[in-house]
């Protein structure tokens, strides 16, 4: 086992109710790196993070950790951290009390000064004395970060930490807490639906669907160059166009420029800010979405052309 | 601004709700003559009632309770009271309800030559209608010589030996005052004392005191006389027997049941009828259910009771009872009497 | 207060406002009676107990108390984490049968088992304090179980797994994370049990112990103080309200209510060794606490039905059983309608609406027959003024009893209305507001329906209290109202054990039905929280 390896899960497995919820997944998690889990509600991507924590059982499969095979220990040995949807911070408990929950091994002074740190790090220091109920839902995430880091752990699982928040909060705060994950070169498994969340945090990014992996690569590679049809739509907006060798091409709308006149036809159009996102079909009758500039305008019914500014477009199978 | 008719409503239905219910279901029968009680004494009082009913027409309706929380409720009823004859288990309590003013006397010839003047308050404002004696019982198995008067259960003989009901029990109370009226309050608390000194069990139940005799957790005790043929008729090998007490002074202790007839008796008439039937023709009847003994000596007590041979009785106390009731009180209080 | 009172109730509402202080007035009347008798003490019943017996009095409260309370926590918290943590077999049968020894009265259960006891103990072995508390633990710790239990399920499993994942394990979560959390139901539980304690008259004379309720009743039954014998009574009222103010200090801060958590409670399934652990402990305390008891009493039942004399009182089984139904739904009925305006107006009028809804809980804190004789006192008060129609009159009324049980009652009406109002969101209030419904509409179609489980299971709560009820019901009951309690009382006053069964047995059937409404209303509560 190579000893760059943080955790390697090996055909982890779950049924309930007869249905697969996790189906044979395989991944491994190199240290020091952020990966991202991301895939529709229902997947089985919280449930494959609650497995490796230990917290749901498995059918089969093995968990190793740090080259242990974690299989079946208690959640509580596994030297994990675990961030929660809503934070579940401890109500009964102030935010010092909160963070200093998993350091009992440690003497009372050391216990201070790495919940002071810890604070620090999440730039909460200001309010070590305060009760959970007292924050805003973003100070209460980073709260449940720095009581997860607290204890050093080997790995860092976080279960949609920033899906409760609003949208300005949720920018700002997934700024920083991969810049803490970085500071502190933890091992991370992040879990989200949100596919720019999962692009933009991941070093690598997991893309999941019915309970199994179906890629897991840079957040470009992802983007770009996607494993599958589902990958593709899921990971961005894209049109596939029918290939000759019975592939599918992916187009993203970027790859796409618009000039006016022409054989395809305008059938809707948004403006979105700095691009107008147009809906074409195609002279051959295929639909394809593209951006054009702000500046230009066309309307539903214009006509136009389109024409692929990328030499070699990525392709697919084109069974889903 | 809030509206709470409804919700005020909905209040006043569910308390008018009783109300109903009561008006077509509380009442007894209008036609018949009826004579309510209010009776502290409740062990086996349905027969008497029932001969009485029987033989003049007259329903008996009654209620239950202890002598002071029925006297509590007499009070505060006032005038008001349905109660026409009040009943309790203790000669002190009747004393107390009649110092309270609760009762009118009782001018009857009947009840007069019926009963001993012993027996009844000398305003007749309440007659006794049975006799309870409270009495030393002792283990047949462990005492050969059990003790003859109520000063010598206080000998270190007995020490750890001993079972006593609890001071809070008007018979306890009732005893003590006896002692106080022939010894005075310093004797009487020394024998109070004496008995404190043996470090008695306490027991509030009289027949829980004489099943533990029987277990062996003590070998004397006091305790009413109707508690032994009760057990005897169940187990007739019951190792438990009398020893009277005071046999060369004052006699055992006297305790009664006692009936008055409330100052504003709604039947009074009826309650003197159903008092004067208690006092003899029913006297067997009312004391034999108990196996007390009957106030009036010219009635014969109750076969079981002949076993338990002859004794004087200290007949004299009972009417003192309840004017030493406070005094018994503080006695037992300054010994540590639990 | 007058002008008070009159700056918020408009002249649209004020029949209602009017009613309302009317109703509160009259159900804390009896207890503000035998409060009143502070203002002029006994200094000498006071000196004269301080000499002798008080202070062994309050050492004896203290010491019954406090181990009274700590064992039912240990034992109710213990039993319902274990019935929600863990899957094992016949949870669900053990969970109901857990809550049953609410159905036994204090005073039945004392017998039993002083009885029991005896024999291998002796008579006087066996009366001792710590008997006593035991006695008092295995009948009382249900009212902590029902509190913790249903607290440790609305937590659901977020906060252990949190737990567990900062490296603490299932024991350690329960004690760190779960027990902690669940701290306000605890009180509320223990509030119970501690006011039971404080008022309980019945179980400690059976073991010999002099608590402050026995005092009350032995300075009034000794003296024939009424005054005096009140006056110690208030002793408990503010103990009691010390110790509940104490606590609810001491928590500061910290807020329990976590958001209801997103995944639902589910218990886990543990090794088969714990699983068989779990069972046996619950098989255990189920045993003690209700399989002897009611073992006992059907050998008792059987043995007075042998020797032909099961029943020695007027009219049978059905009639005593009618009797207590009777007054059970009268007073339900009474409980509930006046506590359901009180508490919404409280709900609407803070400050005011509290201090009456505080005032009808009074009675709770005091022991039954002090209760008992404050109503008699009013009752009678009543009576004197002439507004009756001629010849009616409210003491020994089935009007006169429920009053008076009301007065001692309305605290656990309360209670369950008051939860279960503080489910409605206010959202919801303020959409029905918008939508053109009355402040009454909201209480009917919005308010009332969400509390509707939480009103199911104060009933029922309340039906368990009342067939046990005997203090009150023997001072007030009508004629003929005998009910299965005073025939209990009948038979036991003469120690005749074995002709108390019957009755015992079936006064114990009627809680266990009410246990199990309460259990399947507070469930359905909590689904319909989440």
């Amino acid at each position: 086992m190579n000893a760059s390896v943080a955790l390697h899960v090996d055909g982890l497995s779950r049924s309930l109710g007869g249905k697969r919820i996790v189906d044979g997944v395989t991944l491994t998690l190199s240290r020091g790196e952020l990966l991202t889990l991301v895939g529709p509600s229902g997947c089985g991507k919280s449930t494959l993070l609650r497995m490796i924590a230990g917290l749901e059982p498995s059918d089969g499969g093995r968990v190793i950790i740090d080259d242990h095979d974690m299989s079946s220990t208690p959640p509580e040995q596994r030297h994990i951290g675990f961030v929660f949807q809503d934070g579940s911070l401890f109500g009964h408990l102030r935010v010092d009390q909160n963070v200093a929950f998993g350091l009992k091994h440690l003497s009372r002074s050391e216990r201070t000064a790495r919940v002071e740190a810890m604070l620090e790090l999440v730039q909460l220091s200001g309010v070590a004395r305060r009760y959970p109920h007292q924050l805003s839902g973003g100070e209460q995430q980073r709260v449940a970060l720095a009581r997860a880091l607290a204890t050093e752990p080997r790995l860092m699982l976080l279960d949609e930490p920033f899906a409760s928040l609003d949208e300005v909060l949720r920018e700002e705060l997934r700024r920083q807490v991969a810049e803490v994950l970085r500071a502190t070169r933890t091992p991370s498994i992040l879990v989200t639906h949100d596919r720019h969340e999962a692009l933009t945090l991941g070093d690598r990014v997991a893309v999941m669907r019915d309970g199994r992996i179906q890629q897991v690569d840079s957040p470009e590679a992802v983007h770009d160059r996607p494993s599958n049809r589902f990958v593709a739509g899921f990971m961005g907006v894209a049109s596939f166009l029918p290939d000759s060798e019975g592939m599918l091409i992916v187009v993203r709308p970027h790859q796409v420029a618009m000039t006016p006149g022409g054989d395809d036809v305008v059938l809707s159009c948004e403006f979105a800010g700095a691009t107008r996102r147009y809906t074409v079909r195609r002279h051959d009758g295929t639909v394809v979405v593209a951006d054009g500039a702000s500046s230009v305008k066309l309307a539903t019914g214009d006509a136009c052309t389109l024409q692929f500014t990328t030499e070699r477009l990525h392709r697919v199978v084109a069974e889903s | 601004m809030f509206d709470l008719r409804r919700a005020t409503r909905l209040a006043i239905a569910t308390l008018a709700l009783p109300t109903v219910a009561v008006a077509c279901g509380g009442q007894t029968d209008s036609n018949g003559e009826s004579v309510t009680v209010y009776t502290g004494r409740h062990y086996g009082i349905e027969a008497v009632f029932d001969e009485f009913t029987e033989a003049t027409g007259i329903e008996v309706r009654f209620t239950t309770g202890s002598d002071p929380e029925l006297r509590e409720r007499l009070l505060a009823e006032g005038d008001n009271t349905p109660a026409d004859l009040v009943m309790t288990a203790d000669a002190a309590n009747i004393e107390l309800a009649s110092q309270a003013g609760l009762f009118a006397a009782v001018d009857s010839n009947t009840l007069t030559s019926a009963i001993p003047a012993e027996l009844r308050s000398p305003d007749n404002t309440w007659f006794a209608l049975s006799r309870r004696l409270r009495v030393i019982m002792y283990s047949t198995e462990r005492v050969s010589e059990p003790p003859t008067s109520y000063a010598a259960l206080g000998d270190s003989e007995w020490s750890g030996k001993l079972c006593l009901r609890p001071s809070t029990h008007p018979y306890t109370q009732s005893l003590v005052a006896s002692l106080i009226l022939h010894l005075g309050d310093d004797e009487a608390l020394k024998v109070v004392e004496s008995w404190v000194a043996n470090d008695p069990l306490y027991i509030n139940s009289d027949t829980d005191i004489l099943e533990a005799i029987a277990a062996g957790d003590c070998d004397v005790a006091l305790a009413n006389t109707y508690y032994l043929p009760r057990l005897l008729a169940d187990d007739p090998a019951f190792p438990v027997a009398i020893s009277w007490p005071d046999q060369d002074s004052n006699g055992a202790h006297v305790n009664v049941s006692a009936a008055g007839v409330t100052k504003s008796a709604p039947n009074r008439a009826g309650a003197i009828r159903l008092l004067e039937w208690l006092a003899t023709k029913g006297q067997s009847t009312f004391s034999d259910a108990n196996f007390e003994y009957p106030a009036d000596p010219s009635v014969a007590p109750a076969s079981a009771l002949s076993s338990f041979g002859d004794f004087v009785a200290d007949l004299a106390a009972v009417r003192e009872l309840g004017r030493l009731n406070p005094r018994a009180v503080e006695v037992l209080s300054a010994a540590g009497y639990e | 207060m007058t002008t008070a009172l009159a700056s918020f109730a408009t002249r649209r509402s004020l029949p209602g406002w009017a009613a309302i202080v009317a109703i509160t007035a009259s159900v804390a009347a009896p207890v503000v009676v035998v409060i009143s008798s502070i203002l002029d003490p006994t200094r000498s019943m006071w000196s004269e107990l301080w000499a002798t017996r008080l202070p062994g009095m309050i050492r004896d409260t203290l010491t019954l108390v406090v181990t009274v309370v700590s064992g039912s926590l240990v034992l109710g918290a213990g039993l319902a984490w274990l019935v929600t943590a863990y899957e094992f077999p016949a949870r669900r049968v053990l969970t109901w049968l857990l809550v049953a020894p609410l159905a036994i009265p204090g005073y039945v259960a004392g017998f039993v088992w002083l009885d029991t006891l005896s024999g291998p103990l002796g008579a006087r072995g066996v009366r001792s304090i710590w008997l006593c508390a035991a006695a008092l633990i295995v009948t009382l710790y249900p009212y902590v179980f029902l509190f913790a239990r249903a607290s440790f399920k609305a937590q659901g499993i977020d906060a252990r797994d949190a737990a567990r994942t900062l490296g603490v394990g299932p024991v350690g979560a329960f004690f760190r994370v779960a027990l902690p959390m669940a701290r306000p139901a605890l009180a509320a539980g223990s509030a119970l049990v501690l006011m039971e304690v404080l008022t309980d008259i019945g179980t400690v004379r059976l073991f010999n112990v002099s608590t402050i309720a026995d005092g009350v009743m032995r300075v009034w039954f000794g003296t024939g103080d009424r005054g005096a014998a009140a006056e110690l009574a208030c002793l408990l009222v503010v103990s009691a309200a010390t110790l509940i103010a104490l606590e609810r200090g001491l928590r500061r801060g910290a807020r329990y209510s976590a958001r209801p958590s997103e995944r639902p409670h589910s218990p886990i399934t543990p090794r088969i060794g714990a699983r068989v652990g779990a069972l046996v402990v619950c098989a255990t305390v189920v045993g003690v606490a209700v399989a002897i008891p009611v073992a006992r009493l059907a050998a008792w039942a059987l043995a007075a039905r042998r020797s032909g004399n099961a029943v020695t009182v007027t009219g049978g089984v059905w009639h005593h059983l009618s009797s207590s139904l009777v007054i059970v739904l009268a007073t339900c009925v009474a409980c509930m309608g006046c506590g359901i305006a009180i508490a919404l107006l409280a709900r609407r009028r803070g400050s005011i609406g509290r201090l009456l809804s505080r005032l009808a809980s009074l009675g709770y804190a005091m022991p039954g027959p002090v209760v008992a004789v404050g109503a008699l006192i009013t009752l009678a008060a009543f009576d004197r003024t002439g507004l009756l129609p001629d010849g009616t009159v409210l003491i020994g009324s089935l009007v006169g009893l429920v009053f008076a049980l009301t007065t001692r009652f309305m605290a656990v009406a309360f209670q369950g209305i008051e939860a279960g109002l503080d489910r409605v969101p206010q959202s919801a209030v303020a959409s029905a507001r918008t939508l053109g419904a009355g402040s009454s509409r909201v209480a009917w179609s919005v308010e009332l329906p969400v509390a509707r489980t939480s009103i199911v299971a104060a009933t029922a709560l309340l039906t368990v209290d009342l067939t046990k009820e005997l203090p009150i019901t023997l001072l007030l009951r009508p004629f003929g109202f005998d009910t299965l309690s005073v025939w209990v009382w009948q038979a036991t006053s003469e120690s005749l054990w074995e002709q108390a069964a019957v009755p015992s047995l079936v006064m114990v059937a009627v809680g266990i039905v009410a246990v199990g409404a309460l259990l399947v209303a507070l469930d359905r509560g909590a689904e319909v929280a989440s």
